[in-house]
């Protein structure tokens, strides 16, 4: 009777499993299985179901992974991933820092309110509504462009220059993300002891070093966290944001691996499109595991980070 | 320690003035930064709201010029726009939906039975699996397509119905629940799915409103699995906005590539007034919500990753 009923509970819980598990199997695990494809001539066969697909195409071993190395363009494309994801981390925790301390010090509530409002808004916008407005701002005929003008300047093309699409990359990050960033170290900022201001107040500490010897030391184990953890992401140098502002023009400075992946993979008609395109993904995919596996590690051994 | 540092030098008079300067400066930073992030919004109402010949005349700022409601009343006349509103409400309301379900029972045997579920283990590495790795674009469009989901409204709604960060949310949620409820609950002789609707679910509800409007922003935005597995006809309406962007895109910066017929229909469905019109409207719901968002984002960031 005990033993029924303890069956009986073990059910019910891999019951409430059960959905969750099927769909990560099916559109997660099957995919993986599906790597297959970078190291084998994949072509999609009428009336063969998936793996059977799959399985059924001949072995190359590497033969993918060395032809996309040797492609002339493959090196500036990883530069351009690691590039741009960096500058990216470092821009948006720095200023992310300067903006949640600025914010700290503003003793006018409401202000303090509306100002986090406003700056909190774009985080919710999709890339696609951003980067529209981006490129009708940055158009020839743009309002940018006309104020350029308006003070005697020569319009920029800031799209369609290689020059300029890194740095519209990053403003349009700030743009969207500097404000989360900023309420995410406030939220720490105000986990700050008041008592430890107070103390620094008596010893006569003004702002600026209550700032460097008080808040700083406080929020930085929060933010080595926050870094260490973004390194895994450091192959990830934004796909939606590069994908829905990028053209033909800039690819030399803009395409990412990502989106050089999904071109060769999903694009492009040639043979073996779907091998190739895998290949480059599974180069991406298995830099990011690693790293993201040694980042949390560390994190959880040395910061006390608790993933599950 | 601090105090040791500040003693070295002191800073005994606190002059008033030099405060105030201080304050204003760091007010008018962040009011600058507030506007650059809200301009490029009023811009495109402004424009949205204007007539085609002062856009096309370059004299509109962040005001209407001869204010007209036309492209909002062309947009109510266009079924295509208007479908593809529906598509977004729909995947938004029922994709939401999945998203929790899923979650919510996924939650409740790793966060309430650590020690008694049986194969833990193999759900704890599947996530971790999940959460790390991933087999990348192009196989995950090929099993999507061979399973027959392409231009199926369920492509939008399951995939990632189960976020493994959701998850760790709920579960490190519910772990913070009162077990003597629970025990309480089970020696009445309650089961596991009435504990989880009627004793969880209702004391989870921060949470829980936190993570559904997470999902709802996070299906209204997404475009690109639409863009990759739905015919036109069937694009939500982000996917929509991606199109008629691409466009405006193409003209602006591979002309030259294009034929005479093909330049005229662009020119004709990127007209700047009417993309404007677009973009707001995508906008709006995000703005209904975002009141809510703002309070329960900021504590689903301090549940989520500040830990003490």
């Amino acid at each position: 009777m005990q033993l029924r009923s303890k069956t009986k509970k073990q059910l019910v819980l891999h019951s409430m499993m059960l959905p969750g598990t099927i769909l990560l199997i099916v559109f997660n695990v099957f995919p993986m299985i599906g790597i297959w494809m970078a190291f084998s001539k994949y072509q999609p066969k009428y009336g063969m179901g998936y793996f059977e697909a799959l399985f059924s195409a001949d072995y190359v071993g590497f033969a993918f992974f060395r032809q996309i190395f040797s492609r002339p363009d493959f090196r500036q494309v990883l530069f351009n991933t690691i590039y741009i994801s960096v500058v990216k981390l470092v821009l948006l925790i720095g200023l992310g820092i300067l903006l949640s301390l600025l914010l700290n010090e503003i003793p006018f509530l409401r202000l303090k309110k509306g100002i986090q409002v406003i700056v909190f808004i774009p985080y919710f916008l999709s890339w696609v509504i951003l980067s529209s407005i981006m490129i009708d701002l940055l158009s020839l005929d743009g309002p940018i462009n006309r104020m350029i003008e308006a003070f005697g300047g020569e319009p920029i093309s800031f799209l369609g220059s290689n020059t300029w699409f890194p740095v519209v990359l990053f403003v349009s990050e700030l743009w969207k993300s500097l404000g989360y960033q900023a309420i995410y170290f406030l939220a720490a900022i105000t986990a700050v002891s008041p008592g430890l201001y107070e103390a620094a107040e008596i010893d006569g500490a003004n702002r600026v070093q209550q700032c460097f010897h008080v808040t700083l030391p406080c929020i930085r184990p929060i933010i080595i966290l926050m870094m260490v953890l973004n390194i895994g992401n450091i192959m990830n140098a934004g796909f939606e944001q590069v994908l829905a502002l990028y053209n033909s023009l800039v690819y030399e400075s803009g395409d990412i691996i990502d989106t050089m992946s999904y071109r060769i993979g999903l694009l492009n008609a040639s043979t073996f499109q779907y091998s190739l395109g895998t290949a480059v993904g599974l180069f991406k995919s298995v830099i990011c595991c690693v790293l993201f596996g040694a980042s949390y590690l560390f994190a959880a051994k040395k910061l006390d980070y608790e993933v599950l | 320690m601090t105090a040791g540092i500040l003693k070295k030098n002191p800073n005994k008079i606190r002059s008033s003035t030099s405060r105030k300067i201080f304050l204003v400066v760091t007010i008018t930073v962040l009011c600058l930064w507030s506007l650059v992030c809200i301009l490029p919004f009023v811009y495109i109402l402004a424009v949205s709201l204007s007539s085609q010949s002062a856009v096309s005349a370059g004299i509109v700022s962040f005001w209407p010029v001869d204010f007209t409601l036309n492209s909002y009343i062309y947009l109510l006349r266009q079924n295509e726009f208007f479908v593809a509103f529906g598509i977004s409400v729909a995947r938004v309301f029922v994709g939401t939906g999945i998203n929790l379900l899923v979650t919510v029972l996924a939650a409740y045997p790793l966060a309430f039975a650590r020690r008694t579920l049986k194969g833990r283990k193999f759900y704890v590495f599947l996530i971790l699996l999940c959460m790390f790795f991933s087999g990348g674009t192009v196989p995950t469009y090929i099993m999507i397509s061979r399973i027959g989901l392409i231009d199926n409204f369920l492509v939008l709604v399951l995939p990632g119905a189960l976020s493994p960060w959701n998850l760790i949310l709920f579960v490190n949620f519910f772990r913070n629940v009162p077990t003597e409820m629970l025990e309480a609950a089970n020696i009445e002789g309650a089961g596991d799915y009435r504990i989880l609707w009627q004793i969880v679910v209702p004391v989870s509800l921060p949470i829980l409103a936190t993570i559904t409007l997470l999902c709802m922003v996070g299906h209204w935005n997404n475009w690109f699995d639409g863009y990759l597995y739905m015919d036109p006809e069937h694009w939500p309406l982000q996917t929509y906005i991606y199109d008629v962007m691409e466009s405006f895109k193409k003209l602006q910066y591979d002309i030259q590539h294009l034929d005479p017929d093909t330049i005229e229909q662009l020119q004709k469905s990127s007209d700047m007034t009417l993309r404007s019109a677009q973009i707001f409207i995508a906008m709006v719901p995000i703005l209904c919500v975002y009141p809510f968002m703002q309070r329960y984002f900021v504590q689903g960031i301090l549940l989520g990753s500040v830990k003490e």
